[in-house]
């Protein structure tokens, strides 16, 4: 309470000076109170918080995720929530790095006037007096430090951290912890809570499987024996590898994509592109060739007669659609491919 | 005796000379055509251009044949290059395979022997066709080998032949071997595929000889091309795994250990690989398998003399002990560098965002990139089907040779599948598996000897016995009809498969892998070919009209035709053996005029040669190639160059008016774009590939001071600027510029933008 009564104290008494920022001692005790050591700037609060000189590090992200309009403000938002977390837990009685976040949506006008017009934007504003001249100290050459502005504001003088936009979570969390902790020369040692879900899901996941091998037991180690399980293990790696699956992997693609009309596309253009649903394809046709020509070979070991007879000549055929229908899926993708003699749409 | 008689029992015979001959006839015109359908395929860009090397690293290939033609082969191993990578130079000698080199400069010596002088460039040129073909006999031999003890495949030699076929013609191998690509590669897979059919033979013979052979042609292999470190980890893989299979012999371990020893000691004769066969990482694989074979071929000797129980305490205490003394000598020789760590292409192969993060020099590379699924089509056609029910064949009958086959393909699919140019390695085993599958197929559908024997014997029956059987052999007959059409079926839907294989090989070769990307075509609106010859325009210039000793500053992609075309020493060059040299010139390029400047100087640069496109929409240009330059100098600077200074706020990459301050400033920008305006008059230019429009005002407003243009070729693809002299009064270059625009009074202003540059066509 005694402390509540202090910062309004104090509160006032800088709203009546007109031009200075927030204290220390109340952005802390916010800082406490919130979940993630994230401050939220309120509408009404704009001009207090980046205004005037001051004596902490002001970490300031500009941001929207009340709309789903910024994908790279909603991938950030965690990674900022989790390093200020860490921040205040490894620093637990600093006052000189606040983390703050501003909403967008909320500060329309403000963000007018100072003419910020996108987001997300991550700016540092340093201890005032580690890049402003003092007043009273005039004329020293050796002093690099710039001359105190008539007006702080949020535009003035800070330091931009580009949020980098293709990173994994993990990396990005580093970078930027790194970044912080080079900026306000303080540690930063990064506290994630114990992931219970994911631990959860690889045990059920190899109960399930170690289970499923015992009861398969004999079947199992029948199988390794005779080389099954290493013929389909070898198979099945050919497929994956020529399915593309390793592009899809490096490159983060999607795994469907809207084409212009709007209509949801499975295969994309151009024989260097790939979206994940490809490798599904590649791998569905492998399948039906693989199968369709190991039945002519071997089919005659199962049957004989005039069924295998009439068994040839639908394999023979079906094969002959499935490789008109993939020539035509193949002038999707190169649509100068001039080899597909029976046109089959699908798709 | 005559060659045809009908003997008594009225059949035919013939002579067993006779049809011994007449079988090699039609091997050897097989053969022949398919030498031809090899060598042929390969010559588009001959007989649509002219007799031309290549690309980038055929140009350096050729200069150093040119160099081990003109002098000695000792001087050819002592070379030091002091024209590239100046003012470092490069022991070329000691850096390089020189297989290829040699291989070509014996051939011209044949030929010179002979009587017949033939330009070197043309035997360099035809090389790889030539190659190809001896490819092909090759892949015959190695599929012959590998069906050789197969009991499930009657027609082996039908087989071998469309392997020989499908590798002649395959894209997949054309893409590295068409008439001018002089690279390592072009000898490179043939060797590696003699050498598996000697491998493979000699571990079937268990005969030293033919190990010493496949060692001898492994040497050849590892003067010709890196990629040897392949034959070095999959011939113990096989081993291996032959071993875990408890299939262990003398004969693997004959063939083994003379193909290893002599092999490794024969390869340590490269001056460029030296030592690295027992201290490289790469190489370990091959040395614990020899190590292992040892322990094995004892711990053999040792249950022949033991009895059961002893012998199994004392191998478990053996293994045991092996192991961890095998794991900690590893572990402390990396330690203490007596074992190189592995090498960073090495880690991008397993771990695929390896390079990704750590090596933008070997990401930046396109030949490097993961591959889609159509590239796979694209490159090898229907063969991608057949190659897995190739692969299920071989496990059906288990032979130690379709072992190997069956350890190539997983090991080679999943490599083709990391990295583009691995398609190469990849291609072989495909042609193997693929031709095993149809060889399968055709034993069953081509074998029409069942049918015309019932015929034979209905006919034959009718003729001498009563109508009583008639009606059952009336149905035998119809049956064997079914049969004949089922089978002919089959048979045609296959010849329409390999029909549309012949087509697609050609069309892809002529398409997509036939350009040799130093004159480029394209079409005029009416239809007729247009040559765009601007690279060589560019090189003769410079080879005309600046000094001898002039030192060029380019992107290290046109290193080595700079050296070749231009005669004209370079700073870095394809061979990328000095990352921190290449970011220098990668942050020259990428940091504004006044700090670049200071670069330029320290380093010596007289000329600056970029590569532009946006006036003709030639996408492989500098301004594409940027940010790896950005990438690769901030890897080194990253206080100097940031890669996401270059991008706009909203994250794109713009050259417009839109573009960001340190992207407008950085020295490749402005000699791509330095007056640029003046080729569009009043209205404003558009980049056409990056599809940007500028307004002319600001392209107008686009200067350089330290570099003063020296030539731009005819579509303005290159453009070569000179690196202006200090100012006599030692004022400063740029300022002296910024005064001059200054003082332009707006009527001189207007007189500049008024007169119209020189446009006419240079012929």
């Amino acid at each position: 309470m005694r402390l509540n009564l202090v910062t309004s104290l104090i509160l006032f008494i800088f709203v009546q000076l007109g031009e200075s920022a927030l204290s220390k001692d109340e952005l802390k005790a916010r800082q406490l109170n919130s979940q993630s050591g994230v401050i939220t700037v309120q509408p009404s609060e704009f001009e207090e918080f980046f205004s005037g000189p001051k004596d902490y590090f002001l970490i300031t992200l500009l941001t929207t995720t009340t709309s789903n309009n910024c994908p790279l403000c909603l991938r950030f938002k965690p990674v900022f929530e989790s390093v200020s977390r860490s921040h205040r837990k490894s620093n637990p009685l600093s006052k000189s790095v606040f983390f703050v976040e501003v909403e967008a949506t909320d500060h329309g006008q403000s963000f007018q006037k100072y003419q910020i017009t996108t987001v997300p934007h991550l700016w540092v504003y340093p201890i005032s007096s580690l890049i402003y001249k003092d007043d009273n100290i005039e004329n020293d050459t050796t002093d690099m430090r710039l001359p105190l502005p008539e007006q702080i504001t949020i535009v003035s003088e800070h330091y931009t951290y580009p949020i980098p936009d293709s990173a994994p979570v993990d990396a990005m969390e580093i970078h930027f912890a790194k970044f912080i902790s080079q900026m306000t020369k303080s540690n930063v040692n990064i506290d994630k809570p114990y992931n219970l879900w994911l631990a959860g899901k690889y045990c059920v996941g190899f109960f399930a499987f170690f289970r499923l091998i015992r009861i398969h037991k004999e079947k199992v180690i029948k199988n390794l024996m005779n080389g099954n399980a290493f013929m389909i293990g070898s198979v099945a790696m050919i497929f994956l590898s020529m399915s593309g699956l390793n592009y899809c992997l490096q490159r983060m693609v999607p795994f469907l994509t809207k084409d212009v009309e709007g209509q949801l596309s499975f295969i994309a253009y151009g024989t260097q592109q790939q979206v994940g649903a490809e490798v599904m394809i590649s791998i569905f046709f492998q399948l039906c060739f693989g199968f369709i020509l190991v039945l002519m070979v071997d089919g005659g070991k199962l049957i004989k007669g005039k069924k295998l007879n009439i068994l040839i000549i639908s394999l023979a055929f079906s094969m002959f659609i499935n490789y008109n229908v993939f020539t035509t899926l193949f002038l999707k993708k190169n649509r100068d491919y001039p080899f597909n003699s029976i046109n089959i749409p699908t798709l | 005796m005559s060659i045809v008689n009908v003997d008594s029992e009225g059949y035919l015979r013939v002579d067993s000379t006779l049809l011994r001959l007449i079988k090699l006839l039609l091997i050897t015109s097989i053969f022949i055509s398919i030498s031809f359908a090899a060598i042929s395929s390969r010559l588009f860009s001959v007989i649509r251009f002219e007799s031309i090397i290549h690309e980038f690293d055929p140009w350096f290939n050729f200069r150093a044949t040119k160099y081990l033609v003109n002098n000695s082969f000792y001087e050819f191993l002592n070379w030091f290059d002091d024209k590239t990578w100046y003012p470092l130079g490069r022991v070329t000698g000691g850096t390089l395979y020189p297989g290829l080199m040699v291989t070509s400069s014996i051939i011209f010596r044949i030929f010179e022997f002979i009587g017949m002088p033939i330009d070197i460039r043309n035997i360099c040129v035809l090389l790889a066709p030539a190659f190809s073909s001896l490819t092909s006999l090759a892949m015959y031999l190695l599929t012959l080998e590998i069906t050789s003890s197969s009991k499930n495949l009657k027609n082996k030699k039908t087989a071998a032949l469309l392997s020989a076929i499908f590798m002649g013609i395959t894209p997949g191998y054309i893409s590295r071997s068409v008439a001018g690509s002089y690279d390592n590669e072009a000898i490179a897979i043939t060797l590696l595929m003699v050498t598996f059919y000697l491998w493979v033979k000699s571990i079937h013979l268990g005969s030293i000889f033919y190990a010493c052979l496949t060692s001898i042609f492994y040497f050849y292999m590892v003067s010709a091309w890196g990629g040897y470190v392949f034959i070095t980890n999959i011939i113990p893989l096989h081993v291996f795994i032959l071993l875990l299979m408890g299939r262990f012999d003398y004969k693997i371990y004959t063939s083994y250990t003379t193909w290893y020893s002599l092999g490794t000691l024969m390869s340590m004769q490269i001056p460029f690989v030296g030592f690295l066969p027992i201290r490289s990482n790469d190489h370990m694989a091959s040395f614990g398998v020899f190590g292992l074979l040892q322990l094995v071929l004892f711990a053999n000797y040792l249950k022949d003399t033991l009895n059961p129980l002893k012998f199994k305490k004392i191998m478990l205490a053996f293994s045991l002990l092996i192991t961890i003394i095998g794991l900690s000598s590893l572990i402390l020789a990396t330690k203490f560098g007596l074992i190189a760590p592995w090498t960073g292409r090495f880690y991008s192969l397993w771990d695929t965002n390896y390079a990704k993060i750590h090596i933008p020099i070997i990401a930046s590379v396109s030949e490097h990139q993961p591959t889609p699924w159509s590239s796979f089509f694209f490159d090898l056609n229907f063969m991608i089907w057949l190659f897995p029910v190739g692969v299920y064949f071989c496990f059906q009958d288990l032979t130690n040779e379709s072992v190997f086959i069956i350890v190539y393909s997983v090991l080679g699919s999943y490599f083709a599948g990391v990295m583009v140019r691995l398609m190469l390695t990849l291609a072989p085993v495909v042609c193997v598996c693929a031709s095993i599958s149809l060889g399968r197929l055709f034993d069953i559908y081509l074998d029409f000897k069942d049918t015309l024997k019932i015929w034979y014997e209905s006919e034959s029956e009718t003729a001498t016995k009563e109508t009583k059987e008639v009606d059952d052999d009336d149905e035998d007959v119809k049956d064997s009809i079914f049969t004949l059409l089922s089978k002919l079926t089959v048979v045609l839907t296959f010849i329409y498969y390999l029909y549309f294989y012949v087509q697609h090989c050609t069309w892809v070769t002529s398409n997509a892998y036939s350009s040799p990307s130093v004159v480029l075509a394209s079409k005029n609106p009416d239809g007729s070919q247009l040559l765009i010859d601007d690279y060589r325009e560019a090189y003769y210039w410079l080879r005309m009209n600046t000094k001898e000793d002039a030192k060029i500053m380019a992107w290290w992609d046109y290193g080595y035709q700079i050296g070749g075309m231009a005669d004209r020493t370079t700073f870095v060059d394809n061979n990328t053996w000095n990352n921190t040299h290449i970011a220098t010139v990668g942050k020259a390029m990428s940091v504004n005029e006044n700090k670049s400047e200071i670069i330029m100087r320290q380093l010596g640069v007289d000329y600056v040669l970029v590569i532009f496109g946006g006036l003709i929409g030639y996408s492989g240009d500098d301004i594409n190639k940027f940010l790896w330059m950005v990438r690769i100098s901030e890897g080194i600077w990253p206080e100097d160059v940031n890669e996401r200074s270059y991008f706009t706020d909203k994250g794109e990459y713009r050259i417009d008016d839109m573009a960001t301050s340190t992207m407008k400033e950085s020295l490749m920008y402005k000699m791509s774009y330095y007056k640029f305006a003046d080729a569009y008059g009043t209205s404003d230019p558009i980049d056409r590939v990056r599809q940007q429009r500028m307004s002319s005002k600001y392209a107008h407003s686009i200067t350089l001071d330290t570099l003063e243009e020296a030539f731009t070729s005819e579509n303005w693809i290159v453009r070569i600027y000179k690196l202006k002299d200090l100012d006599n009064f030692g004022r400063d270059l740029i300022s002296i510029g910024e005064n001059e625009r200054k003082n332009l009074s707006k009527r001189n202003k207007r007189m500049i933008s008024r007169k119209k540059p020189n446009l006419d066509l240079r012929v």
